[in-house]
């Protein structure tokens, strides 16, 4: 599979090939590797952490991928339900597991200074922005996560808020004006 | 650039491995029983359908045919000033909403208490004798048919107890899938277990019939929410007032035949979910599930993200009317200490098969313990210090740090591990923690104090809603061979 098709195919189509193209999974990995450790920093706040977990999911994920089911929802939302369990797993045992990675027999993970300082970097940036959020008033918070955050449609949110699309415009370009105010203020 | 681009190169290798061995042997095998199991279930429901058995409850259900069974226990001897603590007489009460068990037969219904942590707990269950309990059904207590009363020092409601406020109000919500009809936790009876033949994935496959399992959604939201919109069993929204001044609600649903709780497009029930999101889930914040909406006495309403949406990771309701305890928090020079370390090295481990506590075991295991099998060999350590200020409950806690040396042996980031329990001044705190032989060189840790400072679980790790920021009280190295 060349480059290109690796960037315009959808999330499902890269873990649907992942049996057959090892490549493939390369690819989901990179579309989602900031987003699990930003995750797992936010809630651990430790880098060296956020990497363990991160990898953990990514390889119980690749062991999962033929049992991944596009009809039951998006691949991204099924990732980040490995990455609650992982974490849950982690806080409930605590420890971080690496049965799935010793399972597929993964190198073992060797953080230099530089990737934990790099993740440091990623987690207090996404912090910061979701500590934002958080002071801006409910119906925007929702309406920004949902729509920036989860890149939901607007039709769609309309229909799950209980308001017209351009109500949760409304929500989303006042909460994001709202958000940048404060971002400048930060700085 | 990729962040941890070994990470990544090591996925792609194993993935190759992986797709050699996938077409002939790892698709086919599972491919064939899963579908035989379905075929099994779905005969089995339409047999039961055509025999309007449908309802396994009605023989047991009919209300006020239960005898008294032996009453449910804790797990683990109480103790006022471990864990949760035990209940505070004269704080346990049993709320006045009732609600319907899909089946019939008994109401469902919450009890609630403090505790000597300074924690409120809620218990969950069916309700008759006044009380709460589980049913003999389901393959649970042997299906003596008898009803069960819960023990006030009962604490396993999953997602059951919060940190108690300033103001006496504690605020927890719970979203629970697949639960026995008869009240019981999933260990005691049937329920649903979680299938990791293929991975680490929580798909859970129930084992018992789906007729008998429930979708549960409780919570205390506090003084100020006044109603919750939530699903019914129809594919309908309902709204319904909360119950008393701790804001109670509790919804009882049957089982989602598809696992998870989402209003598809035309808002029927149930409909699909995603596998990852199937589960418990609780907080002090709303969780999706069978809530979909929280009004508060001020007239603001509070839409609770759809479960499978990516909101629903980070976005809850949040709760409403917290006030903090007032206390000062102690600072890092009022908690400074001196960490001691000691080894424990021994070829085999032992811990008790009840409470905590691990500890170094000869060839004889001690009555009352089990050796420690499996995982990596490793090199237990005890961390101690004295405290120099108390912990009288569970609004704050000690927080144990490891973080191992960085080696190509070593995969492990680090170990952490709270105190969950009451500490004296002066007296001494301490902590065992295990270190992979594979992770050799200097382990460096730390020992920090962690306040709560508003609404939180009653698990006390950092990182989680309303832990405090950590304040260190000492830092330690130590050598692995």
């Amino acid at each position: 599979m060349a480059r290109v098709r690796y960037e315009t195919a959808t999330d499902a189509e890269l873990l649907a090939r992942t049996g057959d193209d090892a490549e493939a999974f390369g690819a989901f990995y990179d579309r989602f590797e900031a987003q699990l450790l930003a995750f797992f920093w936010h809630a651990t706040r430790r880098a060296d952490l956020a990497a363990d977990l991160t990898a953990e999911t990514f390889a119980a994920a690749l062991e999962s991928s033929p049992s991944f089911r596009p009809e039951l929802g998006s691949a991204r939302a099924w990732l980040f339900g490995i990455a609650r369990h992982e974490l849950a797993d982690a806080w409930a045992h605590e420890r971080v597991e690496d049965r799935a990675r010793r399972r597929l027999g993964l190198d073992p993970l060797t953080l230099t200074d530089a990737a934990l300082e790099r993740i440091e970097e990623l987690g207090s940036g996404d912090s910061r922005a979701l500590e934002l959020l958080d002071d801006l008033p409910a119906d925007q918070r929702i309406a920004i996560a949902a729509r920036v955050v989860d890149e939901r449609g607007y039709a769609e949110l309309a229909q799950s808020l209980s308001c017209s699309p351009s109500v949760v415009r409304q929500r989303v370009s006042r909460g994001l004006r709202g958000l940048r105010a404060r971002l400048e203020q930060a700085q | 650039m990729s962040y941890l681009p070994a990470l990544r190169a090591s996925l792609v290798q194993a993935a190759e491995r992986e797709g050699a061995v996938r077409p002939g042997e790892r698709r086919a095998v599972p491919a064939i029983a899963i579908a035989s199991l379905r075929s099994r279930r779905a005969r089995s429901v339409a047999l039961n359908l055509a025999l309007g058995l449908a309802a396994t409850a009605v023989g047991l259900g009919a209300a006020g045919v239960f005898e008294r069974g032996t009453p449910v226990g804790p797990e683990v001897r109480p103790s006022p000033t471990t864990n949760e603590g035990v209940a505070i007489p004269g704080t346990v009460k049993l709320l006045p909403l009732r609600v319907a068990d899909p089946a019939g037969g008994l109401p469902w219904g919450l009890r609630v208490l403090r505790t000597t942590r300074g924690l409120t707990c809620v218990q969950l269950g069916r309700v008759d004798f006044g009380t709460v309990g589980f049913l003999g059904r389901d393959g649970g207590f042997a299906n003596d048919g008898r009803f069960h009363p819960l023990s006030q020092n009962y604490f396993n409601t999953p997602f059951g107890c919060a940190p108690t406020d300033g103001h006496g109000q504690a605020f927890l919500n719970a979203f629970l899938q697949d639960r026995p009809a008869s009240g019981g936790e999933p260990g005691r009876g049937c329920g649903a277990e979680e299938d990791r033949t293929s991975g680490h994935v929580a798909r859970r496959r129930p084992t018992c019939p789906l007729s008998d399992l429930r979708e549960i959604s409780f919570g205390l939201l506090g003084p100020d929410a006044v109603s919750v919109t939530h699903l019914t069993a129809s594919g309908t929204l309902a709204t319904t007032p909360t119950t008393g001044a701790d804001g109670a609600y509790l919804v009882v649903l049957p089982h989602a035949t598809k696992g998870c709780l989402v209003p598809d497009a035309s808002r029927r029930f149930p409909a699909q979910c995603e596998v990852g999101f199937q589960g418990d889930t609780g907080g002090p914040g709303v969780p999706s599930g069978a809530i979909t909406a929280v009004t508060y006495r001020d007239g603001h309403v509070c839409h609770v993200p759809p479960p499978g949406s990516r909101a629903s990771l980070f976005e809850r309701c949040p709760p409403v009317g917290f006030v903090a305890t007032p206390a000062s928090e102690p600072t890092s020079a009022a908690l400074a200490a001196r960490i001691s370390i000691r080894k424990l090295p021994a070829r085999s481990y032992c811990a008790p098969r009840h409470g905590e506590g691990v500890g170094p075991c000869g060839a004889h295991v001690p009555r009352g313990f089990r050796r420690l099998t499996g995982g990596w060999p490793s090199l237990l350590v005890e961390i101690s210090f004295t405290s120099r200020v108390a912990i009288t409950d569970s609004h704050s806690f000690y927080e144990f740090n490891l973080t191992m040396p960085r080696s190509r042996t070593c995969t492990t980031g680090g170990n952490f591990g709270p105190t969950n329990y009451d500490i004296r001044t002066g007296q001494r705190v301490s902590s065992r923690m295990f270190v992979p032989y594979r992770c050799p060189g200097i382990v460096r840790g730390s020992v920090s104090y962690v306040p709560l400072v508003g609404p939180a679980t009653a698990m006390p790790v950092p990182g989680l809603p309303g832990q405090g920021t950590a304040i260190p009280v000492g830092s330690f190295a130590f050598r692995v061979p």
